[in-house]
């Protein structure tokens, strides 16, 4: 099974409790946390040093007084900079005209909040708190190593500025993006806020969970932070151009995607038939199939995703890159039923999108040769109705070659860029062939 | 010379339900009809006055109706009358109260003996039954590889069998009988045989066309987009099929039966394809499949080459490029509905 990142996203929460009703003068909610002297000494520490940094994000839907989605922020550099997550800000990005954005502070100050630069592909925004200058946090460019103390801060579930403690577990393996594995609580709300070593530097951002798991958080390391602070020193979002930058920046990730997979893909023979097989580390395979003896059909089912979707908006995830095959067999059924099976396999395969977001499909079918293995192949290509250049490719291959085995396989690349896509769909056929 | 006149009442589709023969000796036969017991022709119909009418044929053969006070007069031709006094009958046939009568004479013309050498009518009703055995066989073999292809196992395969069988049976029983009704309305006469063989040798037919064409799509490499085929051959079988059925059901002449056969699937499968295309069109997730699986044996066509289909593909660009541009067009602002 594909476990997939849960965004801690803000959305959703704002019938929590009330933020007003919630808090007290030091920023900690009434009741729902322990006695200060039950905490630890360091982690008021440092939340003492972090609350000045810190504001709550808040969205507002038209002109609502009640708002729409919430998250957490703090400062990085001088003249009211400050980071929060591209996914607390998306929605403001993609529809300025519906929505907008407005700060708060520990102590109730509030004002206007403008998005300066985001980064789209390590889901980080730089916004600009009109009204609000406190000193920046320190970012530590270097990634916490295992076992260090860490903290987390933001306004979780709208009940005020809340600090959690935990352990840094170091940069994650087999991750595509870089991110810091945080072994502590980091709720809804606290997106955007900084994680923190036990001096009070910042080791990274706030930034998802496994909601079903327990402890497993993220944080976008700091020194892409850095970076983005670099980029908004040369040039300044202009929100007229959000969705080309948004674009650009989708087609610069796919980029980098295929070129960390290599010029040619892996494969791994399945009953004669050499398939894609993982093709870095960063990307993850399962693979199984029903165990009964006495099947029919014998199906094995693998499944290999890149793990590299990103968060667009509230109804667009791309980015990503996955394939699947399932290589079918059988000793018992006739040619004809056998090619009924292959068949059903291959209809079921569907790809899904919201018709706002996405044209149909463009598809060429032919029946190929695949270095000699007679199979069907479909491609298919489909534009984001609303960004310019960027496309997802559909593959689906269906061998022909045998009347009691074959395999259906096929690949989903989306957010990429139209003649990027078509040159991996060929690499993805060229490493098909039979090899009994 | 014996003059004769012969009153024949008229039930449902002109069927004789009663003949009264009536001699004179003299030139001039006539017949009285009414209720009373007295008449010649007595008719059971309250319509009809106690001596309701007198029917007359002259020396020369020519019938002719004359009306005995009656309430409700004679019908001749369409027309009521009333106290008619001698009124000819070119046709024969009068009414009188609800009752339809055919009267004949000695002079009628009839057409000559044909001969009977087993008759065309017997040939037609074997070449019927020939038929409709061929078109039962062949529908049912086609329903049974149909279920047969979709199942593994041979108890899977044996319950599907009578299920499928039985549904299809009662189904083709009950659409049979409905026409059968509607022929017996019409004409008098059921046509259970007609009907039948309509309905079997339509299926079939269907389904040996479908398999075929559907063999040759996948053999010989023809991208037929069977979303399509599929339902204009349910259409072309719909439409010979209601043609074979009205014309033997209903009165209508042949060539209105046939064009109403054609109309009504066709006005069905131009609004069903264009549902279908417009939903496909606007669909982010459609993927059209046009090329069936089959066994390597049926295969006749070797596949293209890797370097040929990339020159397929070069255009793929521009034809994403033009959908998104038809999308914006026609469906600018699509609702905020869950991914498809």
């Amino acid at each position: 099974m594909i476990r997939r990142l849960v965004a801690i996203l803000v959305l959703g929460v704002a019938c929590a409790a009330s933020a007003d009703a919630a808090r007290d003068d030091s920023g900690a909610p009434h009741g729902t946390v322990p006695p200060a002297a039950a905490a630890s000494t360091a982690a008021r520490g440092i939340l003492d040093r972090a609350r000045p940094a810190m504001i709550q994000i808040k969205g507002f839907f038209g002109t609502n007084t009640a708002e729409a989605f919430h998250g957490s922020g703090f400062a990085v550099a001088r003249g009211g900079v400050f980071i929060t997550n591209w996914h607390v800000v998306s929605d403001a990005v993609l529809y300025p005209e519906k929505y907008r954005l407005e700060y708060r502070t520990p102590t109730g100050a509030t004002g206007r909040v403008i998005v300066r630069a985001i980064d789209i592909r390590h889901d980080l925004a730089l916004v600009e708190a009109q009204g609000v200058q406190p000193s920046p946090l320190t970012l530590r460019p270097e990634v916490a190593i295992k076992g260090e103390r860490a903290y987390s801060v933001g306004f979780p579930l709208d009940v005020g500025l809340t600090i959690t403690e935990g352990v840094s577990n170091g940069r994650v393996e087999d991750s595509f993006e870089p991110r810091v594995h945080y072994s502590g609580a980091l709720n809804p709300g606290m997106s955007g806020g900084p994680g923190l070593d036990a001096s009070g530097g910042v080791i990274g951002i706030n930034v998802a969970g496994y909601r079903a798991s327990q402890l497993v958080a993220f944080l976008v390391p700091a020194e892409r932070a850095i970076a983005l602070l670099a980029r908004l020193e040369k040039s300044s979002l202009d929100p007229g151009r959000a969705r080309s930058e948004i674009a650009s920046q989708l087609r610069t990730h796919s980029q980098a995607l295929l070129a960390a997979l290599g010029p040619r893909l892996p494969t791994q023979n399945h009953h004669g038939y050499e398939l894609p097989a993982k093709p870095a580390p960063f990307v993850e395979c399962h693979a199984g199939g029903d165990p009964a003896p006495d099947q029919p059909v014998h199906i094995e089912r693998v499944s290999c995703d890149a793990k590299s979707t990103l968060y667009l908006g509230r109804d667009l995830q791309t980015g990503g890159l996955s394939f699947q095959h399932q290589v079918m067999s059988t000793q018992t059924l006739d040619a004809w039923r056998f090619a009924y099976r292959m068949q059903n396999a291959k209809t079921t395969h569907a790809s899904f999108g919201t018709p706002r977001q996405l044209a149909p499909f463009a598809c060429q079918q032919q029946n190929v040769e695949l270095n000699g293995l007679a199979a069907n192949a479909t491609v298919c290509l489909r534009a984001y109705r609303k960004l310019d250049g960027v496309y997802d490719l559909n593959v689906l291959v269906v061998s022909k070659n045998a009347s009691k085995q074959g395999f259906v396989s096929s690949l989903s690349l989306t957010g990429v860029a139209a003649d990027q896509a078509l040159a991996f769909a060929r690499v993805y056929l060229e490493s098909i062939r039979w090899k009994p | 010379m014996e003059a004769v006149i012969v009153v024949e009442v008229l039930g449902g589709h002109d069927r004789v339900r009663a003949r009264h023969r009536i001699a004179a000796p003299g030139g001039e036969a006539q017949a009285t009809v009414g209720r009373s017991a007295t008449c010649d022709v007595v008719l059971d119909d309250p319509f009809v006055a106690a001596v309701h009418a007198r029917i007359d044929v002259d020396g020369d053969g020519n019938v002719v109706v004359s009306d005995l006070d009656s309430v409700n007069g004679v019908e001749i031709g369409g027309l009521r009358l009333h106290g008619a006094e001698r009124v000819p009958v070119p046709d024969g046939v009068i009414r009188i109260g609800r009752t339809r009568l055919r009267v004949r004479t000695g002079r009628e013309i009839l057409a000559p003996e044909q001969a009977d050498r087993g008759g065309p009518s017997r040939q037609a009703r074997a070449i019927e039954l020939k038929m409709l055995g061929a078109g039962f066989v062949v529908s049912l073999a086609a329903i049974a590889f149909e279920v047969w292809t979709a199942t593994t196992q041979p108890r899977e395969l044996s319950t599907a069998l009578v299920t499928m069988l039985l549904t299809v049976l009662v189904l083709a029983g009950l659409w049979i009988a409905l026409w059968a009704l509607a022929s017996r309305v019409a004409f008098g006469e059921s046509r259970w045989i007609r009907h039948a063989v309509t309905v079997f040798v339509a299926y079939a037919a269907l389904a040996v066309v479908g398999l075929v064409a559907e063999v040759l799509n996948g053999a010989l490499g023809w991208h037929l987009g069977w979303s399509v085929v599929g339902p204009v051959l349910v259409g072309v079988a719909a439409a010979a099929a209601l043609s074979c059925h009205l014309v033997n059901a209903s009165p209508m002449r042949t060539p209105i039966a046939v064009t109403i056969s054609v109309a009504i699937p066709a006005v069905i499968l131009a609004a069903m394809l264009w549902m279908q295309a417009r939903s496909e069109n606007r669909s982010p997730s459609h993927i059209a499949d046009r090329d069936r699986i089959l066994p390597p044996v049926f295969v006749l066509r070797r596949g293209r080459s890797l370097d040929d289909f990339a020159v397929d593909l070069a255009d793929l660009k521009a034809r994403a490029d033009a959908l998104r541009a038809f999308v914006e067009k026609e469906d600018p602002s699509p609702g905020d509905d869950e991914p498809d």
